[in-house]
């Protein structure tokens, strides 16, 4: 703190003198930069505080080289020290060397040598004679009364104490030289002013003071005295001088100049030196007071400089720069704490206003309180008792009363399962209605009711439910799609099986359970030709192959390829008929099935090829280019591949896992699928493995479609459903399709237009558009366009197959009520 | 009571009808009925005739005052009113029934229905309800016939062609061996289709006909009879497009020689006829065909490939080409009109003007039928109106003065016989001059005279 009040004290010093020099440190001396460049100061400062003790040592030195003079020679002493410091500072003379002077004795006896200066500045009216030379020499003079004066106090402290506080040893000198020659003394004191005793003197023997306060002196005009003094008594008004007295006076008086007029006690009073010295002061802008130090040095009560030989010779010990084993025990205690959980911040105590909001509820708040607003809301009241009816009436309208049936269906009816659980009676009046029976059971079970059931709200999701909708096109912008009943086929006698269009769409084929298969013609619906076989007809199927005009009938255990010759084209009629005359020819012997040449009465049937397989035949699909044939034989849960061309069979599949639904051969590549009871299993024919295995999740699969484009398959199960796949993506459905009610029967793409139908045992089928997107990054679009109704339900079948017009986007349907429609 | 009125003129283009051109002042509630009263009043008729009115070519078909409305015409305007005497419905005249489905109907000029059955005969049946015989000589249904108009069969000796599913064309000639009763023969048989023979069709001048086949091609053939020395260049190198003609014509002529062992034994002795020239375009089965105006050797052709083809007959280019939106099962041209009619699986009739080429939309598009339209024919008398028949079981005549409904709706009884909801297919219909006979699923032949 010393050691700062110093620093500062010597910063302006050192201020005070860089502005009068104008050095290129008054930049860093800015005020606000001042604590920023504390540390810079620092040996400017030291410098100073150098500069300083040099000073003070060189007018110790003055001095005691001065010891023993007399005070003419020590004042004369003093000033050439004044003139060396103002030299080295730059300084004014005056200012610095007194406050220099004064400074070294400030510390102890400041106040005391200050009273006794203001006693000791001569008085004027003491002085006398005296007071022109004081005007002369101001400021010698001043010097020599006040050294004077320090011997008047008594010192009690050691002189070298004293004089380490900067009390001159001069003085000290003087005070202990003189001290018993009191005469020398006297006669130092000789032709000087008297000492007044009391300190306040000069106001004690002055005139009785005016106490009339702050009036105007002019009140006092009229009479012929200006106040009262402090006894009361009047205070004279003295004798007003006319002008041309007050003119002769000042004329007179060589110290009118520094007399000023006192009007309250109608005086002029001289002004005395040390007056005149603050006035000038005061003019000059300085500190009035003379003796006052704005810079004073510190005093360093402790010494900041370390002892340069220690107390003890000890070496440090270790503890002080090893760090403490203990503590850093303790700190991985507390860290292991903190992050074990033991140690955590506790959540802020609420403050008090929080507290009492929770605590209080705010009766007159204007402000809903949202938690207390939510617990009311939570509160579930229980649920209201019926209001009373009619029936409850002690006198109710006789329609209400029961009759003898009612009451003896009331009374056959388990309790728990009537109506009312009393009869309506009748009373004449209301004080005969007897004590209700079942009051205080009925109360009971429903303080029960209250108290066991829970009651819970039930939270209403404010969904728009039009957004649930996903956002589809409108079906009247897909079109076209098969809308309307167009063309019936009729002939049938029992159920038809299996359908199936030639690839020119002019020509459908159905297969019945009455044991006949029919051609039609698509556009008439007229029925070109019957074949009558012996075995319910469970698949036909047109060889898709252009060149060849030709179809497979299974009825029963065997397979018949069937030319049609009134509908062939003459020139797939040549090449269907050489092709089953090279097939006999070139067949090698035969293993799993015998290709059969007919027998005559299968000629008549137009039949070139029977295979008797000995099983039951469910399903037959041809490869697109009309040589392969897959044949499913649910009964041995086996797959044959007939070949057309080399009359050959395949098994490619010795054993199957799961039994065989339906087989279907991909449209592009050459790859077979098979789909089992659960999942469906893609396989390539040419390398002879699995590809992929798809698994709906449905429980029975009924049937298979590959997308003509041969990346997506639809999937129909007996327990309703319809998935979409697709191979690129997972072996999981892309789209799960519930909305048959019954089983789904068939499925199939449109080869011609982006449709696809499923047909279901509720005699519906449906109709989606999918936009199969050449984009593999965006899925397949699918969106149901149609449900057509018109097939019957029979013996709770519906429709069992559905295909595709080729060429149109038309749908045949066939179903278990006999009929075969065209839907376009 | 309406007090608005509007001031009409009534003209008829007849004669008989002339009236005053002075605007009369009549309520503008007034109908058809009214203004017929007016009309009967003003000529002074004891006996009222029913009127049709027509204002700008359209058929009034409601009150005067709806009319304005939709045409936003204020009641200060004199409105030209044509009246016409209204066409009374067609009376069901006869019913006849026959063996089995009717494909095709031809009325000849002699009051004889030439009847194609897909039984595989041809039946003649002439107003009295009685066959006259039956031509046998298909192996499959017979799918369409038309007749040579009398004054060029005695040119070409041929009356008769018909096209059947076995992918051939029979010409029939009539045989006057007989006086009593009418006979025919077959002519010659044609081979070059490999398909069913949908839709056959003479040119006006008798000369050629024109057959149309599912195989999506049409064929050009003569009328008159092949010349000897054809049929063996025919027999050494075969037909065009046909493989091996010997194996099927000596298969389907033993065929015949079983079956018609009773009837005919003179097959041996058949020409065999080719087609002069082959028109293909169409992408899909050629459904029908009609012969264009006498002027230009065009005639049209549609299909399942929703196509409309313009063809000329002599250079066999497919000039232009309409594409419309839906199947077309049925075309025909009038003469009068110049306008082509068709009828469509989308159940729609549609009014095409052939000389517009510019579009592919149809001048007009008629709905009314709940089923395909299966056959369309102008009337030979009225430049406005012609009849179709459709799988809805009803044949219409409509007027393309009337462009919001039909005419007149003829229903047929219907057979219950069945299992299916839907009603009897009509397949074949034909209008000339004052007779229209129809036909179809049901076998029966439906006769009725407008």
């Amino acid at each position: 703190m010393a050691l700062k009040s110093n620093r500062k004290r010597t910063i302006r010093k050192a201020f005070q003198v860089q502005e009068k020099t104008s050095s290129p440190f008054v930049q860093n001396f800015d005020g606000t930069e001042l604590a920023d460049n504390d540390q810079e100061q620092i040996p400017e400062l030291d410098l100073s505080l150098e500069s300083d003790d040099t000073i003070n040592s060189d007018t110790n030195q003055n001095d005691k080289n001065t010891d023993g003079d007399d005070d003419s020679s020590d004042s004369e002493n003093e000033d050439s020290k004044e003139e060396k410091v103002v030299k080295k500072l730059g300084k004014k003379p005056n200012k610095v060397v007194l406050e220099n002077e004064l400074v070294k004795i400030d510390g102890m006896e400041n106040r005391k040598t200050r009273k006794e200066k203001r006693s000791s500045i001569p008085n004027p009216e003491n002085s006398g004679s005296s007071s022109e030379d004081e005007n002369n020499t101001n400021t010698k003079s001043f010097f020599d009364i006040r050294r004077e004066e320090n011997f008047e106090g008594e010192y009690s402290l050691d002189p070298k104490v004293l004089y380490k506080l900067g009390v001159r040893k001069e003085d000290l000198g003087e005070q202990y030289a003189d001290e018993t020659d009191i005469n020398a003394w006297i006669k130092n004191r000789e032709g000087l002013p008297q000492i007044e005793a009391d300190y306040d003197s000069d106001s004690s023997t002055e005139m009785p003071t005016n106490t009339i306060g702050n009036v105007p002196i002019e009140w006092y005009n009229e009479y012929d005295h200006i106040g009262y003094d402090i006894d009361g008594k009047k205070i004279a008004k003295p004798k007003a001088d006319d002008e041309m007295e007050k003119f002769l006076k000042n004329a007179d008086d060589p110290a009118s100049l520094i007399k000023i007029r006192d009007e309250l006690n109608q005086q002029d009073i001289r002004l005395t030196n040390e007056e005149l010295d603050i006035i000038r002061k005061v003019q000059q802008g300085e500190f009035p007071d003379a003796q006052f130090d704005p810079y004073e040095d510190t005093v360093e009560w402790f010494t900041s400089k370390t002892m340069e030989t220690p107390l003890t010779a000890a070496p440090e010990p270790k503890k002080r720069f090893v760090p403490s084993k203990w503590e850093h025990k303790m700190v991985m205690r507390i860290v292991r704490s903190i992050r074990n959980g033991n140690i955590y911040k506790k959540a802020e105590p609420k403050s008090r206003e929080e507290e009492s909001k929770t605590r209080f509820y705010d009766i007159w708040s204007t402000e809903p309180n949202e938690k207390l607003r939510n617990e009311a809301a939570k509160r579930i009241p229980p649920p209201k008792m019926k209001l009373p009816d009619h029936t409850e009436s002690y006198h109710p309208p006789p329609e209400y009363l029961f009759t003898e049936e009612e009451i003896k269906q009331w009374e056959d009816t388990p309790r728990d399962d009537r109506k009312l659980n009393y009869i309506p009676r009748d009373y004449s009046s209301l004080r005969e209605v007897p004590l209700y029976s079942n009051l205080i059971s009925e109360r009971f079970q429903r303080s029960l009711d209250l108290y066991l059931a829970p009651r819970m709200q039930r939270t209403k999701l404010n969904i728009d439910p039009d957004s649930l909708i996903p956002k589809l096109p409108d079906p009247k912008d897909l079109l076209p799609y098969p809308t309307k009943k167009s063309v019936s086929y009729d002939g049938h006698t029992d159920l038809v099986r299996s359908i199936s269009v030639d690839h020119s769409g002019t020509w459908l084929l159905t297969g019945s359970d009455d044991n006949t298969v029919r051609l039609y013609e698509v556009l008439t619906g007229y029925c070109v030709k019957v074949w009558k076989f012996d075995d319910a007809v469970s698949s036909v199927a047109w060889n898709p192959n252009k060149e060849i005009c030709m179809f497979v009938v299974a009825v029963g255990e065997k397979l018949h390829f069937i030319i049609p010759k009134l509908v062939a084209d003459p020139n797939c009629l040549i090449v269907s008929e050489l092709l089953v005359k090279n097939g006999f020819e070139n067949k090698s012997a035969q293993t799993v099935v015998n290709w059969d040449k007919p027998t005559t009465k299968e000629s008549d049937l137009e039949i070139y090829i029977t295979v008797d397989h000995s099983t039951p035949i469910k399903q037959l699909v041809w490869h697109r280019k009309g040589d392969y044939l897959g044949v499913v034989l649910p009964n041995s849960n086996t797959v044959l591949i007939h070949q057309l061309s080399k009359q050959t069979t395949q098994k490619p599949f010795n054993k199957m896992n799961g039994l065989v639904q339906k087989v279907c051969f991909h449209p592009i590549k050459p790859w077979f699928l098979v789909a089992t009871q659960r999942n469906i299993r893609i396989y390539n024919l040419m390398q002879q493995n699995l590809i992929k295995t798809l698994m709906p999740g449905a429980k029975w699969i009924s049937s298979l479609d590959v997308h003509p484009q041969g990346d997506n398959v639809i999937m129909g199960s007996y327990d309703k459903k319809v998935c979409w796949f697709d191979l690129d993506l997972s072996s999981m459905p892309y789209k799960t399709i519930r909305y048959h009610q019954f089983a789904v029967r068939q499925v199939c793409y449109s080869k011609a237009y982006p449709l696809f139908a499923s047909c279901s045992d509720d005699g519906s089928i449906m109709l989606f558009h999918n936009t199969v997107y050449s984009d593999l990054l965006q899925n397949p679009l699918i969106v149901p366009v149609k449900i057509l109704k018109g097939h019957l339900i029979t013996n709770s079948l519906g429709v069992l197959d559905i295909v595709f017009h080729p060429t149109k986007p038309w749908l045949f349907s066939c179903g278990s009520d006999n009929n075969v429609f065209l839907w376009s | 009571m309406n007090k608005e009125q509007v001031q009409i003129i009534l003209f008829s283009k007849l004669k008989k009808y002339e009236l005053p051109q002075t605007p009369i002042l009549v309520p503008t509630n007034l109908k058809r009925y009214g203004l017929s009263e007016i009309v009967n009043h003003l000529l002074g008729n004891e006996k009222p005739i029913p009127f049709d009115f027509l204002i700008e070519g359209l058929f009034l078909r409601s009150s005067l005052e709806e009319y304005l409305n939709s045409k936003g015409i204020s009641t200060e305007n004199i409105i030209n009113i044509e009246f016409i005497e209204s066409l009374k419905p067609p009376t069901s005249q006869a019913q006849f029934p026959t063996s089995s489905w009717i494909s095709s109907i031809k009325i000849a000029q002699d009051n004889l229905f030439y009847v194609a059955s897909y039984d595989s005969t041809i039946q003649v049946w002439n107003t009295q309800n009685q066959c006259e015989t039956k031509l046998v000589g298909h192996n499959g249904p017979v799918k369409s016939v038309s007749c040579l108009p009398e004054i060029h069969s005695q040119k070409y000796k041929l009356d008769l062609v018909s096209g059947s599913l076995d992918q051939t064309v029979i010409g029939w000639s009539k045989n006057t061996d007989n006086k009593n009763a009418i006979a025919f023969d077959q002519a010659y048989i044609g081979y070059g289709h490999t398909s069913s023979i949908d839709d056959i069709t003479f040119t006006l001048d008798g000369s050629h006909f024109i057959t149309a086949s599912s195989d999506s091609t049409l064929k050009l053939w003569t009328t008159d009879l092949p010349d000897i020395e054809s049929q063996k260049d025919i027999l050494e190198n075969g037909i065009e497009g046909i493989p091996s003609l010997a194996n099927i014509i000596s298969e389907k002529i033993s065929k015949k020689s079983k079956k018609s062992k009773t009837t005919n034994s003179e097959n041996s002795e058949k020409l065999i006829k080719v087609s002069k020239t082959t028109f293909k375009g169409h992408t899909g089965p050629v459904t029908a065909v009609v012969v264009g105006s006498s002027a230009n050797n065009i005639f049209y052709s549609c299909g399942m490939d929703h196509s409309i083809r313009t063809w000329d007959i002599i250079t066999g280019d497919n000039t232009f080409t309409k594409v419309g939106n839906d199947v077309v099962l049925s075309i025909d041209y009038s003469e009068l009109s110049g306008l082509l009619v068709t009828g469509h699986t989308d159940n729609v009739v549609r009014v095409w003007d052939p000389r517009i080429e510019d579009t592919n939309l149809a001048s007009m598009n008629l709905k009314g039928h709940s089923g395909w339209v299966k056959s369309t024919k102008w009337s030979s008398e009225s430049q406005y109106m012609f009849a179709t028949a459709s799988y809805d079981g009803t044949s219409k005549i409509w007027d393309i003065r009337s462009t919001s409904s039909s005419m007149f709706s003829l229903p047929f009884p219907k057979t219950k016989s069945k299992t299916s909801e839907l009603p009897d297919k009509l397949l074949a219909l034909d209008w000339k001059s004052k007779t229209l006979v129809s036909g179809g699923q049901s076998g029966d032949l439906y006769i009725h005279s407008s």
